[in-house]
């Protein structure tokens, strides 16, 4: 149930249609807010013990660091996941790099990938990570994009890493400054 | 024959690397057919081709190893990152170590020696004037991370790939001359998902075969496989952190410098399962040879023309070659026949 790859850039995730796992004892619902959401009304239908939990992914992301690791954990996931009880199920929601820095936090905190399942991602925008001076920009719609960090123009590839929930953005007129293709929006 | 290590060139600014007359005999030449497409081109590591083969022992050190650590060496200070592992690696890091140090030591005893007394190992690279005293397995007793001390005296990156889930995963590794592709960003990621961005392999089932063989490979059975690509100056930094350096030179071919500006750069890449850790391991050993010396082998002149000119276009844009490639094609056309 976990994100299957898509097959052309086989790092790129594909998300399936969620649907609730009756066989759990407890559910726990992560969703971002102030995005579109399926999970308040899957949450409703959900005969399980349960709790959802509403959070702004600028509480899960430091956008001022530029190292490896990059999540930090809020206190309210940490206490929800240290309570979970061994047959638990993760349902999240919210922007890609949202969905993937839950998941990171919830397997570092000793869930199993298919004890996560992650909703269709609600926005195209993407966290982009340079490869020249590793800064990470959020909500990134459209490639070429300029870096934030050190200025360049970055073509926004599909490679995609789980861990740091980014696509990696790659300078485009590196070998010829004078070549800027058109901006187009991110899918 | 093997040749000792001569003094420090450059794969940078002036770009003063060469190939002596026995470097090019013992050049690992990749291309089997004269057109070229991707396989599972696996097989033992084990010698061949002779005394002094770039295949005659587990790690193969060359003439160009002073400058390749010295490349290195100026890789690390520039671009700490190049040196990175996960939390859980510390003990494959160990296993690279021990695997490491036995080799060279066995097979160069001229230039390593390796001294064990229970945990305490006596240390000694002549070639680099190292010589040192750690407690194995204790990262606090080198002077350096693990991965970063043994990387910065053997030639090629190193990858160490955890195991699990009937997968490997990129866990730890030290990439100073890596072809294109970025340890920080790729770090942790599946082998399917770092193979990601490469054409073909996925929809032709490689992937899945590639993976399948690896993660069945048992101790004591190393195997390796060539790939390569094309670079324009022997430049080994090729890295998407670098691409603003090293990008522009695509423009600077012509025909009358396409000789020598040209490398083929054929990785040796050799797999070995790590003792303790079950980790894999992966040897990244990188050779560059520009035009005008593989072309003073006919055969390889001819089978180069015959490869350049059947290259899917998939490839030829992938590899990063679409600037130059039918000048490339147009020079070599007077040796195919």
């Amino acid at each position: 149930m976990e994100a299957d790859f898509d097959s052309s850039i086989k790092s790129r995730p594909l998300y399936q249609a969620i649907s609730i796992n009756d066989k759990a004892i407890f559910s726990l619902f992560v969703v971002e807010a102030g995005q579109d959401s399926n999970l308040q009304a899957l949450y409703q239908f959900c005969d399980t013990q349960k709790a959802i939990i509403t959070l702004p992914l600028t509480e899960l992301s430091d956008s001022s660091l530029k190292g490896f690791e990059r999540t930090i954990c809020p206190d309210v996931l940490s206490v929800a996941f240290a309570n979970l009880p061994m047959s638990a199920q993760l349902y999240v929601s919210g922007s890609e790099a949202f969905l993937w820095d839950v998941h990171k936090l919830a397997v570092q905190a000793g869930l199993l990938a298919e004890q996560i399942r992650l909703s269709q991602p609600t926005t195209p925008a993407r966290r982009v990570f340079c490869t020249h001076c590793y800064n990470q920009m959020e909500n990134v719609l459209h490639t070429p994009v300029e870096c934030s960090g050190c200025g360049l123009p970055l073509l926004v590839r599909d490679h995609f890493s789980r861990r740091l929930g980014a696509y990696v953005g790659l300078n485009i007129n590196a070998e010829d400054k004078t070549e800027l293709p058109a901006r187009e929006a991110l899918k | 024959m093997r040749v000792a290590p001569k003094p420090i060139q450059t794969f940078r600014d002036d770009f003063s690397y060469t190939n002596s007359s026995d470097a090019i005999k013992r050049f690992p030449f990749p291309f089997p057919d004269d057109t070229y497409r991707y396989s599972v081109n696996i097989e033992p590591h084990l010698p061949k081709e002779g005394k002094g083969s770039a295949y005659e022992f587990f790690y193969d050190v060359d003439e160009h190893y002073l400058s390749e650590m010295a490349e290195r060496d100026l890789v690390l200070r520039k671009r700490p990152s190049s040196c990175l592992m996960l939390p859980h690696m510390d003990l494959a890091c160990w296993d690279l170590i021990d695997v490491s140090m036995t080799h060279l030591a066995k097979d160069y005893p001229e230039y390593f020696t390796l001294a064990k007394n229970d945990d305490q190992w006596c240390w000694e690279n002549k070639l680099l004037k190292i010589k040192d005293e750690f407690v194995f397995g204790d990262s606090s007793s080198l002077p350096m991370p693990p991965m970063e001390y043994i990387g910065r005296q053997v030639q090629g990156d190193l990858v160490l790939m955890d195991q699990r889930d009937q997968n490997l995963f990129m866990d730890a590794g030290i990439l100073t001359c890596p072809a294109d592709w970025s340890l920080a960003f790729d770090v942790g990621m599946s082998f399917a998902e770092w193979h990601g961005p490469v054409p073909f392999v996925h929809s032709e089932g490689i992937i899945e075969r590639a993976l399948k063989f690896l993660i069945s490979i048992p101790q004591g059975q190393a195997t390796r496989r060539l790939n390569w690509t094309l670079t324009v100056n022997p430049r080994m930094d090729v890295s998407p952190e670098t691409y603003p350096e090293w990008g522009p030179d695509r423009l600077t071919v012509t025909p009358d410098n396409i000789a020598e500006k040209v490398f083929l750069r054929v990785e040796l890449q050799v797999f070995d399962r790590m003792p303790r850790s079950n980790a894999l391991m992966m040897n990244i050993r990188t050779y560059l040879m520009n035009m005008q010396d593989l072309v003073t082998n006919p055969v390889w002149a001819k089978r180069l023309y015959h490869v350049m000119k059947t290259l899917p276009p998939e490839l030829v844009e992938y590899k990063g070659l679409t600037r130059y490639h039918p000048m490339l094609v147009d020079w070599l056309a007077k040796y195919q026949k």
